[in-house]
């Protein structure tokens, strides 16, 4: 990917970033001076390239059956004495994933499946924070993103475990190419 | 720290525009990214396989987390910024993997499909096929798309909008930030004008309305 890209619009369409903006925000009703919008209005009657990002900003935002199918699950668990309680909705019910309580519901063992194979996570609960490990028979960059932090550790022959979570929402990127959101409830 | 914590946690300081951090806004905006993804590939007809959405998705992630978030400045809704990043890396993947096929193109391309099955320009500019006589079709089009490009420009966009699109007058409304009624009367009047001019080109073409 091309650096000079990132964040930017410009490259959306062949006119000025700042048009580029200008037009995204006609279309999302941030901008509501006239000028500006009947300006920007008279500009996408003329740039097919505005044209098309206008008009499918519309089509994806004015849709209120927005495709549900995506790619990220999201599991609950509850710490409640020290014992872990996975809350499954009928969301990570389904094949995508299952989740597993060990014996003794200090572990939380999810299976999640990826690029043809099955990724286990554990969460445990110890010295007041939770551990999240997670286990695959291939190598696989596991990005833990939390309200407060962002880690990258590599699964392999040994597991990527983070650490000393708190009570919150935390995020899994798989290679970034799947997401599990997991909220951690201390009670 | 390594270097990726350290670029998140100064970016996590500089971000403008929201009183969430880096964090919390990919947290809460993971699902969209994907919904965004898979609208857009419905909308616009560009079938992609789940492999080429992940794609999208990871190169979508590897912007957010390397400045993307970072540069949104707050001049549109998040959302919207969101929105655009993901168009922006779909026509970037499209050019790079399906031999620059462009979302526009698939986009003309599913349009035209479409006016095939519904009601053709000729019948919503109240031009009757049947008297046309030996008159090209693409002569005609050509034509009406020219006196339609030389009306004002925001009667060219609700032009487009209507008459090539298929958008209701509601959408358009919405779309061109007007009132439906205005919209109304503006399609009226784009219509005679055209008609009257259309007539005027071709002289053998009678008026059956």
């Amino acid at each position: 990917m091309n650096m000079i890209d990132r964040g930017k619009t410009s490259a959306l369409s062949c006119c000025s970033d700042e048009l580029v903006k200008k037009v995204l925000a006609v279309a999302d009703g941030t901008i509501t001076d006239e000028n500006i919008v009947n300006n920007v209005l008279e500009h996408i009657a003329t740039c097919d390239s505005c044209l098309e990002l206008y008009k499918t900003y519309f089509e994806v935002f004015a849709d209120s059956t927005i495709a549900d199918e995506c790619n990220t699950v999201d599991v609950e668990i509850n710490c409640s004495n020290g014992s872990l309680i996975p809350l499954s909705t009928a969301f990570v019910m389904s094949q995508q994933a299952a989740v597993l309580s060990s014996g003794d519901n200090s572990v939380v063992e999810i299976n999640y499946p990826f690029d043809d194979s099955i990724i286990s996570i554990k969460c445990s609960y110890k010295e007041d924070a939770f551990d999240v490990a997670v286990y695959s028979d291939k190598s696989i960059k596991v990005h833990l993103i939390t309200n407060t932090k962002h880690e990258i550790l590599t699964t392999g022959s040994l597991p990527a475990v983070f650490r000393a979570i708190g009570d919150e929402n935390i995020l899994l990127l798989f290679d970034l190419r799947k997401a599990l959101k997991i909220r951690l409830n201390k009670n | 720290m390594n270097f990726c914590s350290l670029n998140f946690f100064i970016m996590s300081i500089f971000m403008i525009g929201s009183d969430k951090n880096i964090n919390q806004i990919l947290l809460d905006n993971i699902s969209l990214i994907f919904k965004i993804i898979n609208t857009i590939c419905i909308k616009k007809s560009v079938n992609l396989t789940e492999d080429e959405k992940e794609d999208i998705f990871q190169n979508v992630c590897v912007n957010l987390l390397s400045g993307g978030i970072a540069n949104f400045r707050g001049e549109c809704k998040f959302e919207t910024y969101l929105f655009s990043i993901i168009f922006n890396e779909i026509k970037n993947y499209l050019r790079k993997i399906h031999n620059n096929v462009s979302i526009h193109q698939r986009s003309a391309l599913y349009d035209t499909n479409g006016d095939a099955e519904g009601i053709s320009l000729e019948e919503k500019l109240s031009i009757n096929e049947d008297i046309l006589g030996d008159i090209i079709k693409d002569e005609l089009y050509r034509d009406i798309f020219e006196i339609a490009a030389s009306l004002k420009k925001i009667d060219y966009l609700i032009f487009k909008l209507y008459f090539i699109d298929n958008k209701t007058q509601k959408e358009v409304a919405e779309m061109c930030k007007r009132s439906q009624a205005t919209i109304s009367e503006r399609i009226v009047y784009i219509q005679r004008i055209i008609r009257s001019e259309i007539i005027k080109r071709y002289g053998n073409i009678r008026d059956f309305m």
